[in-house]
């Protein structure tokens, strides 16, 4: 059988969850690897402008240097200037200086003559003496002087210097810019990168374009490395890509260029926002496609559902409507054609559980059923009805001489004639085996009497089958409505007993009596009680001496069961084993006589009393192929010797089912125990048969015993048997010995054994223990 | 008599004026008279001149040349001209005079303005020779344009045939504005 995943997620759901899945998979790999080609060459191009802006900047300050050397070199050979250093003119030489500060924006403008002797500054800060020492050891240990970074006050400068030659060397002229915020800024306008200026010195940020919260962080770039590649470090809140560069050959100053990330990526930006909506609006519409498409493919599914729904609900009369050609009409089509299997099958099911299958008659279940209808109308109209309980007569004869399909085409013989006799509205059914019920609608006791008589001669006619003629009779029982009884249960009870009562006195019908059903109901109690007296050892074993007449030696004692019963006082022993026997519990009865006999045995003997016994067994126990085994494992149980126990059977339970007897004695023989045949004489057993029997004793049934002192026919009866016993080397025990004349008589013929009220009646324990130790005193001599 | 001069750094300093002194005085004249100007170069470049010697700057050249000195033993000026100035120079003070010209930086020359007879202007290995007056005891001086401070002056000098050594403190310079060659790009510091 297929097996299909339990899933909570519906079809339509499941439809969906793929197609919009895989768009959303195959959208976001194509969005990523856009935006990720996008996002590199936004980058690569951003590189490209640091390193032009890079480049640019070298190229302008570099040319703003030495455009500021030319214009200083004007000064420094302009014959007048060279007139006022040579006349010591400081005034005009300051002026000078300020003038040409102010005309080339720098930021410092000094004269230093060459002697040391005299200097001018146009500056608005007036330098040291140890900045003018500075400058000139810079000057002179700088090859390449007219261009160097010089801190003066802690303020550094890039400085160009220019000798002042008048003719010979007289001076120099220091001039000087800030490496600051004004130089950074004017940077930045010309390169459009964000500036900042570091001395390597001690890592200062002496300016930057960039604003303070992003300057602070500045100092943190490593400048060496953003020498040779960019360098990506986070400013302020900008993550910001940095390359450097030296200021002068020294390396003392480096420029680093900035951009910001986010200005690098904008166009990255921009199109990933546009990527993105495009991929937001491809989502929308392919969920619509999605839910579309699966509407599409689930709607003829769930309706399909609805139908196998109904279907299942047990609607079989409305076929689904194929409107389709494809696969989904398709399974619409075996829908349809499963849905009539089903309610054929079903039908076939509801018949064959409401029909027996050999007749085709209705079966058990619809007698209640049909009970019920007949006595609903039995009570509406006031009429009668009659239920008639028909059972072969020695059906289980046929089934076993000629075979199963005999019997059970008899059966169906039977079966057809009873419908065939019984009018439309009169139900037969089969209730088992070979009992049918009739139930005759609006049919008083007369009737129904009448209706037996009238058909009975068609029902018992011979029946042929394959070739071979069989006598069928039959059993009737008859319980009418509401006269026998007021329910379908009862009626059918009482039907039964009648049957039953019709069989036991063979004739063809019965009716119920009342009554009979009380003394079946109280029957049933009784078996019930029995039960349980065995279960709660509420019985108790009486015990009957053997006496051996030649010493008086106890040989053994017979254990004879009793049942006083709590409200119904004593039950005989006759009438409560018949029950045992009916009900099919004779084999709890025996195994609890067994075990207490022996237990008995076994507890006398742990007393130092030897005491041997005997048990009865019923004709049944001898069918039951377990009883050895049982009697072995009771034996085991008390730790008792078999030799010990003896067994009585009747004669007539042996010759019930001779065979089968014959072999469960054999077992019993073979684990031990000793053997007796009881009752003998009143059974019809041939010598041949008694010869085969592995028994050891013989008992004189006590109907002869007890009349042979009165009546010679018997007195020749006993000694026969127990000179033929004695021929067959059997013991011979004489069960009723109650009078001395008998016991003489007995012990004239030779018999082993006897037993009886002469000796002794059945005690309980007990008593039994207080007449052993009187019998023995009497006969201690 | 032989001196060699050196800088503070033991280099021999060229072009220095070594010159001892007893007192006697050489005439106006008795030295160099006249510094041309010939290529836009002084010719000589170094001169001796004897105290109050009117001397001539004649232009040999096809340009004009604008000669002139700030130093403080003669200061004058020659504004633009061609030929010889009419007006000779007088140096009537001793001293070093610079000579430049304000239309080439490059031109430069030295006048020795000085009054003892005995003198020499060292070679390129810095050595001067010079005759002195015999047993004497003579002031010995050394000029250079580029020393700190008053040159070297030793007034007790005996002159013998040994050598004499003189060290001399000179300033730090910047290498003098050269001869414009042919034009070259400008110098860019790419790293």
């Amino acid at each position: 059988m297929a097996s299909f995943n339990k899933t909570s997620l519906g079809l339509r759901a499941r439809v969906l969850l793929v197609i919009v899945g895989l768009l959303i998979v195959s959208q976001v790999v194509a969005l990523v690897a856009v935006l990720a080609t996008t996002r590199s060459s936004a980058m690569s191009r951003a590189l490209d402008d640091v390193e032009l802006g890079r480049r640019i900047f070298a190229e302008v300050f570099d040319t703003r240097a030495a455009q500021l050397d030319n214009s200083v070199q004007l000064l420094a050979r302009d014959f007048g200037f060279k007139s006022a250093v040579a006349s010591r003119d400081e005034e005009t030489i300051r002026l000078a200086l300020v003038n040409q500060a102010q005309r080339i924006g720098s930021d410092l403008m000094i004269f230093q003559s060459i002697d040391d002797q005299f200097m001018s500054a146009g500056m608005v800060r007036e330098p040291e003496r140890a900045d003018y020492d500075h400058l000139l050891n810079v000057a002179i240990s700088d090859n390449d002087s007219s261009h160097v970074v010089v801190a003066l006050g802690g303020v550094p400068y890039q400085i160009v210097a220019q000798p002042v030659f008048a003719p010979g060397q007289v001076g120099w002229i220091w001039v000087g810019f800030e490496l600051g915020d004004q130089l950074a800024n004017q940077m930045r306008d010309l390169t459009s990168l964000d500036v900042s200026f570091v001395l390597s010195e001690n890592g200062q940020v002496s300016g930057s374009s960039l604003r303070p919260a992003e300057r602070a962080d500045v100092a943190q770039i490593d400048y060496d490395d953003a020498l040779t590649e960019v360098v990506t470090s986070q400013l302020g809140e900008d993550t910001t890509l940095t390359r450097s560069l030296p200021l002068v050959g020294d390396d003392s100053a480096h420029a680093l260029l900035h951009v910001p990330l986010a200005r690098a990526l904008q166009s990255y930006r921009t199109l990933k926002l546009q990527l993105s909506v495009v991929f937001v609006v491809a989502l929308l519409l392919s969920l619509l496609f999605a839910s579309k498409l699966s509407d599409s493919i689930t709607r003829p599914v769930l309706w399909l559902l609805a139908a196998a729904r109904r279907i299942g609900g047990g609607d079989y009369e409305r076929p689904i409507e194929v409107t389709r050609g494809d696969e989904l009409g398709q399974l619409a089509e075996t829908f349809n054609v499963m849905q009539r299997g089903i309610a054929e099958r079903e039908e076939s099911i509801r018949h064959a559980a409401s029909h027996d299958a050999l007749t085709d008659l209705p079966n058990r279940a619809v007698v209640d059923d049909r009970l019920e209808h007949a006595m609903a109308r039995a009570r509406r109209f006031g009429q009668p009805f009659s239920a008639l309980m028909v059972d072969l007569n020695r059906f289980k004869e046929i089934n076993d001489t000629l075979g199963h399909t005999i019997g059970d085409a008899v059966l169906v013989g039977v079966a057809q004639r009873l419908r065939e006799l019984v009018r439309e509205v009169d139900t037969v059914a089969r209730l088992g085996g070979d009992e049918f019920l009739l139930l005759l609608d609006d049919c008083s006791a007369d009737q129904a009497r009448a209706f037996v008589h009238r058909i009975q001669d068609q029902l018992t006619a011979p029946l042929s089958i394959d070739n071979v003629t069989i006598n069928v009779s039959m059993s009737m029982g008859l319980a009418v409505f509401p006269e026998d009884a007021e329910d379908g249960a009862s009626l059918l009870r009482r039907a039964d007993i009648a049957m039953y009562a019709a069989k036991e006195q063979q004739v063809p019908l019965r009716l119920y009596e009342k009554g009979q059903d009380e003394a079946h109901l109280q029957k049933l109690a009784l078996v019930n009680d029995l039960v349980e007296a065995v279960a709660n050892d509420a019985l108790i074993l009486n015990y009957q001496p053997k006496v051996r007449p030649d010493d008086h030696e106890i040989a053994y004692v017979e254990a004879l069961v009793r049942w006083t019963h709590p409200e119904r006082g004593v039950i005989f022993p006759d009438q409560f084993i018949e029950l045992a026997e009916e009900s099919g519990n004779i084999g709890l009865l025996t195994d609890w006589v067994l075990n207490e006999s022996v237990r008995q045995m076994r507890e006398w003997q742990d007393r130092n009393l030897k005491v041997d016994v005997a048990v009865n067994l019923s004709a049944l126990d001898l069918l039951d192929e377990d009883l050895p085994a049982r009697v072995a494992d009771i034996l085991k149980r008390h730790g008792m010797p078999a030799s010990r126990l003896n067994l009585e059977v009747t004669e007539s339970a042996v010759m019930t089912d001779a065979g089968r007897a014959v072999s469960t004695l054999k077992s019993l023989r073979d684990i031990g125990v000793t053997l007796s045949i009881d009752d003998f004489g009143t059974g019809h057993s041939s010598l041949a048969q008694l010869k085969q029997l592995p028994v050891q004793v013989l008992k004189i049934d006590k109907s002869f015993v007890m009349s042979m002192a009165n009546n010679h026919d018997d007195e020749v009866i006993v000694r026969s048997t127990i000179e033929l016993a004695h021929n067959m080397g059997l013991k011979v025990v004489a069960e009723g010995v109650d009078n001395e004349r008998s016991r003489d008589l007995l012990i004239e013929f030779g018999c082993e054994y006897l037993q009886g009220y002469f000796y002794a009646k059945p005690l309980t324990s007990t008593d039994y223990e207080q007449w052993l130790q009187q019998h023995l005193n009497e006969h201690a001599a | 008599m032989t001196v060699q001069v050196v800088d503070q750094y033991e280099q021999p300093v060229p072009n220095a004026l070594v010159m001892v002194s007893d007192g006697s005085v050489m005439p106006a004249g008795a030295a160099n008279t006249s510094i041309g100007q010939k290529n836009a170069e002084f010719d000589p470049p170094i001169s001796v001149v004897s105290r109050g010697t009117p001397v001539d700057f004649p232009n040999r050249d096809r340009a004009r040349h604008h000669v002139y000195s700030f130093s403080p033993a003669r200061s004058f000026e020659i504004e633009l001209y061609k030929g010889t100035p009419s007006e000779p120079i007088t140096f009537d003070k001793t001293g070093i005079v610079t000579i430049g010209c304000n239309v080439h930086d490059w031109m430069y020359g030295v006048v020795y303005v000085i009054e003892s007879p005995y003198y020499a202007i060292t070679d390129e290995s810095g050595v001067a020779s010079l005759d002195a007056p015999d047993g004497k005891t003579v002031a010995l001086t050394v000029w250079h344009p580029d020393q700190a401070g008053d040159g070297y002056t030793k007034t007790d000098y005996s002159p013998g045939n040994t050598a004499t050594s003189v060290a001399l403190n000179l300033r730090a310079t910047a290498p003098r504005p050269s001869r414009p060659g042919p034009i070259k790009p400008p110098k860019h510091r790419q790293r």
